[in-house]
């Protein structure tokens, strides 16, 4: 059961994952499965994984976003629970992040968190294996 | 209207899918379409043509970001089809081809909001099809899906009813060949198998029926064009059966040869195992007035017809496909009407210009925000129904 108090860090023998320009990339080494996630998804990725709380992390969701506390509370809760079950994240009571995570500048417009789940990828490289040389390919003239 | 070709595999790499795609593009071009292609980079690319006639290519090396499970990798990725979407600034998006790479359209639906055309050119496998599934959130998240044919229309809107609504047939077109059909030669009789040489096309089968065909008609030969992952087992298979001499392993042709090898064909043998969503070789045999032995599976009872174009045997069957083989061999007459029958069809049903000015209307009502069901091809049947 998760609470305000409840803390994740990223799972070390599961999970790899880099923010690039605002996109969270994470990948399940063990299974081979892609997530990605934007906007409010990227930033709620960073705060967990950082060990902030649910807690904590509502209150910089709402300061960060045009949002209300309960709402992003609401929302991180099902997004951490997803994670935990794909265990990307799993339970770290005793960690602490870092810094104080202080919120500057205009609020952001906020849309819901969505995690995108690419489960099928082994098997869609495993349905399409590499064509031939391109330069055997008799086909010059377009 | 600015189209973002999505095809992930293009020229010159050979196939149905990229001969189709290469051929839509250029005729899209023509009725004013401005276009720029997505597609894969294999490692061996490093100096694939960049541009097809005038349209820049954009080859990305999205299997070796997803195969490296390295995050910065397919980050860096998502960014490069994100600055592309932003530099072309795309009216619509035409995902011609779906694969392992459309996550990276997917996932860089923000920076090009515009709609999305899905072409299918082959049932998906049910269990690809889940909403957390690739291909699956892929045909939830389109705007439009043009099946290639019936088979496919039917299969999709029974697997995902949620996208039955939005959900057309435009049949695969053809080219009208520059020169007329040669005259059907019997003697010796020559079969002719062209594709991808992988198992799922069952040119094994056509090596078992030919064992059995030589001890009728001792002359028969049978050419596979092609290349693939399979061509070393199916020239092992041709040595077990003692038939090397009689069998030809041509390699990859070129599109603009592929009306000669079929003019020397008797009969053209088709014995998928998997459901062919179209089948291009079936039609192109037809459009040079050549009989088609085809197995009973997925679009190929369309194209073909058994007892028209053609003749139908169940897959797997060497014995029936010799039977149905030999039958056309002995009685030439039957194998001259149905190949004329073929060509009037696919004259009739697969034309090219049909399939540009089908795709040019879907293309332009979905952008013009209209509905884009008055475009659909006239010649397709509502999909089933979903069931409830």
């Amino acid at each position: 059961m998760l609470s305000q108090e409840s803390r994740f860090a990223p799972d070390p023998d599961e999970c790899v994952s880099k923010v690039i320009d605002g996109e969270a990339i994470i990948i399940n080494v063990t299974n081979g499965v892609y997530y990605s996630m934007n906007g409010v998804g990227t930033f709620i990725w960073e705060l967990l994984a950082e060990g902030h709380s649910l807690g904590e992390s509502a209150d910089l969701v709402a300061a960060r976003y045009e949002v209300d506390r309960g709402t992003a509370f609401e929302d991180l809760t099902r997004l951490a629970g997803e994670l935990v079950d794909e265990k990307l994240l799993v339970l770290a009571p005793d960690v602490r992040p870092g810094g104080d995570g202080v919120i500057t500048g205009d609020q952001l417009v906020y849309t819901a968190p969505e995690l995108s789940i690419y489960r099928d990828m082994s098997a869609l490289l495993a349905l399409d294996p590499p064509m031939p040389r391109l330069k055997d390919t008799p086909w010059k003239k377009a | 209207m600015r189209i973002l070709f999505w095809c992930e595999s293009f020229w010159p790499r050979i196939g149905g899918l990229e001969i189709l795609g290469a051929r839509l593009v250029r005729s899209l071009r023509e009725v004013g379409h401005e276009l720029a292609v997505v597609t894969l980079q294999e490692l061996d690319e490093g100096e694939a043509p960049s541009g097809f006639e005038g349209v820049p290519i954009h080859r990305l090396p999205f299997r070796h970001a997803i195969e490296s499970m390295d995050p910065v990798r397919v980050a860096r990725q998502h960014a490069q089809v994100r600055e592309l979407k932003n530099a072309f600034r795309p009216d619509l998006v035409h995902v011609y081809s779906t694969a392992f790479g459309a996550m990276f359209h997917l996932g860089t639906r923000d920076a090009a909001p515009v709609p999305t055309l899905q072409t299918l050119h082959s049932p998906p496998h049910v269990d690809l099809l889940g909403p957390r599934g690739t291909l699956g959130r892929t045909l939830r998240a389109a705007s439009w899906i043009a099946a290639c044919s019936q088979s496919v229309a039917d299969h999709v809107s029974a697997a995902v009813p949620e996208v039955a609504s939005r959900l057309s047939v435009i049949w695969n077109g053809l080219e009208p060949s520059p020169h007329p059909a040669a005259r059907l030669r019997t003697d010796p009789p020559r079969l002719l198998c062209l594709g991808r040489l992988d198992p799922k096309k069952g040119f094994d089968t056509a090596l078992l029926a030919l064992a059995e065909l030589r001890e009728r008609f001792p002359t028969v030969r049978l050419e596979i064009a092609g290349d693939g992952p399979a061509r070393a087992d199916l020239e092992e298979l041709t040595r077990k059966l003692g038939i090397a001499p009689a069998v030809h392993f041509a390699g990859w042709v070129a599109p603009e040869e592929v009306d000669r090898r079929l003019d020397e064909a008797t009969v053209v043998v088709v014995p998928s195992r998997c459901e062919e969503g179209f089948c291009l070789v079936a039609a192109e045999a037809g459009r040079r007035e050549r009989p088609v032995v085809a197995t009973r599976v997925g679009s190929l009872p369309d194209v073909v017809r058994h007892g028209e174009g053609g003749l139908l045997v169940e897959a797997d069957d060497p014995a029936a496909l010799a039977d149905a083989v030999g039958w056309l061999l002995e009685a030439p007459e039957h194998a001259i009407r149905m190949g004329q029958a073929g060509a009037r069809r696919v004259g009739e049903e697969f034309g090219w210009d049909r399939y540009v000015e089908a795709y040019d209307a879907l293309i332009r009502r979905l952008v013009g925000g209209e509905d884009p069901r008055a475009a659909a091809d006239p010649q397709a049947r509502p999909p089933v129904p979903a069931s409830p």
